[in-house]
């Protein structure tokens, strides 16, 4: 149950994050054009930026999910069954401990930025939601990082 | 030797050792980077390097141009650009000794001019260019190794998502880190056809002739490839001239693809969709390896190991020739066993300084990395390109595959070799930047 509200935040994210690399496109290339006549975008490439990183953080937990990050595999194929699982279980644990970490410190950050009123320097928008948004993202990380665990060593269990 | 000197070598040591339990090497390296920057200094300290990093890393100049340039490859990828430019490079080349393999090494080079990714150019020039050596009876050798190997080319041919990447670490200009790339990588596609040339000339039952073709069919295959063409004029050109930054390049390219493949139909919704879920899933594991790269990285220079290794490099009196051929092992070697985007973000923190100290150009630096990571690519145990090439050729036995590549890796190693000797090959493009 839980793990199916996992997935189903984790691929709206998804969505959030693809919508994010459509505008991106767009509006810097709608920048590019408008300024051919005298009409350029005022703080296209602020919005670009902030799009970016709320791409790139929404897109965490689904290219976890996905298995999109790089490793080793070359020991790791010789390992015994059980080692495998006991290793998978160490891993998994460690890595979603320090996103909750993570989660934890941006968002205390981000609560900082917000208290000092820190603004971009063109459109005078607030720069705490950068650190909300990759907060919020590595919070999923974690639960997503965590739900395989828990499936792992119930795995093993059974 | 210093406690933190100490401390900087054991972390090194047991960055290595957590790579081979497969953990994510950007998890591991922001792991124990963070792990051992808590044991430097203290909790609070440590913790908030955590956010800092992650707020530099993500709200960083040059963050939208991984997702842009990476799209505009996936989109190239997903409506078969690559068929067109095999047609035009067959039909030009094909009627020589070798030429299909030649074409194949020219396809996967103008397919690189478009696409950031060598994987998705090896999966693509390999499901078009294999079927067709094997009709005309090539050794699997020659046709395993040519496109495993050109698939490589794509790495260095801007857009390359490799240098991009040295550009965020290093904060050299993206745009000549591009320019710089053009002049190598089209060096190293004609030495790779030298490479074919000599081969056919020692094994000539190994690469048969394919069919000739008059020049007015030629002419007809080139103007095929306009798209290809017009979007790489239209980027590069941009950069070159100062009408664009690389993030507007990055948009317009993408756009103007998406656009021709829309209009021509080439392009289905699911399509796109999957570009677009593709891009997301590359981006992020680029972001994530700079991400542990960053905070592993401050930990190193807590531990003052880059600045040592540089000073003591600086002092060893070697000539800097022999300095740069030692890191050019070191990578060579170091890229057998690790991924190449991986192995460049995690040594850029240590080799950067010594570069810099020596008083080398970094951007011609770049430029080398990235052609020795090409060899790394196709190189086993872990040469990617290889097992591409293989999933896609089962009949191929692996070891028939690394065989094949040797002649190139030996090209790769003249084209090093051309570029020390002969820096201003990287650096004349830039040079000329308005």
């Amino acid at each position: 149950m839980i793990s199916r509200v996992i997935h189903n935040v984790v691929s709206f994210f998804k969505i959030i994050s693809g919508v994010m690399l459509i505008l991106m496109m767009v509006v810097t290339c709608a920048d590019v054009v408008g300024n051919m006549f005298g009409y350029p975008i005022l703080g296209s490439e602020e919005l670009v930026g902030i799009m970016a990183s709320i791409l790139l953080a929404f897109a965490l937990p689904f290219a976890h999910r996905e298995k999109a990050h790089i490793g080793v595999e070359l020991l790791y194929q010789k390992f015994p069954e059980k080692a495998k699982k006991i290793n998978d279980g160490v891993i998994e644990l460690v890595s979603s401990v320090f996103f909750l970490l993570v989660a934890w410190q941006c968002w205390g950050y981000g609560g900082q930025l917000r208290q000092t009123g820190q603004v971009s320097a063109v459109l005078e928008l607030p720069t705490y939601y950068i650190l909300y948004s990759v907060s919020i993202a590595c919070f999923l990380l974690f639960m997503v990082i965590f739900a395989e665990f828990f499936s792992l060593t119930n795995g093993e269990k059974k | 030797m210093s406690m933190y000197t100490l401390v900087g070598i054991i972390g090194i040591l047991v960055l290595v050792a957590v790579f081979f339990t497969r953990i994510a090497v950007a998890y591991a390296m922001a792991i124990v980077g963070f792990a051992g920057y808590w044991y430097l200094t203290n909790s609070t300290a440590a913790l908030s390097l955590l956010s800092r990093e992650m707020y530099g890393v993500f709200s960083s100049y040059g963050l939208a141009l991984v997702p842009l340039f990476v799209f505009m490859g996936f989109i190239a990828f997903y409506t078969g650009v690559s068929s067109k430019l095999y047609d035009m490079a067959y039909k030009i080349m094909g009627g020589v000794r070798g030429g299909l393999a030649m074409a194949t090494i020219f396809a996967c080079t103008a397919f690189g001019a478009i696409c950031g990714s060598t994987t998705a150019t090896a999966a693509t020039m390999g499901t078009i260019g294999l079927p067709e050596m094997q009709r005309y009876n090539y050794g699997n050798r020659i046709a395993a190794g040519s496109v495993a190997a050109g698939g490589g080319i794509g790495i260095l041919m801007p857009p390359s998502v490799v240098l991009i990447i040295y550009g965020i670490l290093t904060q050299l200009s993206i745009g000549e880190l591009f320019i710089a790339g053009i002049i190598p990588a089209v060096l190293v596609a004609f030495l790779f056809v030298l490479a074919i040339m000599i081969y056919c000339a020692m094994y000539p039952d190994q690469g048969a002739k394919g069919e000739k073709f008059s020049i007015r069919r030629k002419a007809f295959a080139v103007l095929e490839i306009w798209e290809t063409v017009l979007v790489f004029l239209l980027v590069m050109g941009g950069l070159f001239f100062g009408f664009f930054t690389p993030t507007k390049a990055g948009a317009v390219g993408s756009c103007s693809l998406l656009v021709i493949a829309l209009v021509q139909r080439k392009l289905s919704f699911k399509n796109l969709l999957n570009a677009v879920y593709d891009t997301l899933k590359t981006s992020c594991m680029v972001i994530m390896l700079v991400a542990g790269a960053t905070i592993f990285g401050r930990f190193l220079a807590l531990t003052k190991i880059p600045m040592e290794s540089a000073e003591f490099v600086t002092n060893l009196s070697l000539p800097g020739w022999a300095i740069i051929g030692v890191i050019c092992l070191i990578y060579l070697v170091g890229g057998c066993f690790i991924d190449a985007l991986a192995l460049i973000t995690l040594t850029i923190p240590i080799f950067y300084p010594i570069v810099t100290n020596l008083g080398y150009d970094l951007i011609w630096f770049g430029v080398i990395i990235v052609l020795i990571t090409q060899m790394g690519i196709i190189t086993p145990p872990v040469g990617v390109n290889a097992y591409i090439v293989k999933g896609i050729a089962k009949d191929i036995p692996l070891e028939e595959i690394f065989i094949g590549i040797i002649p190139f890796l030996l090209a790769l190693i003249v084209a090093v070799a051309l570029l020390i000797a002969f820096p201003s090959i990287a650096t004349f493009l830039p040079g000329m930047i308005g």
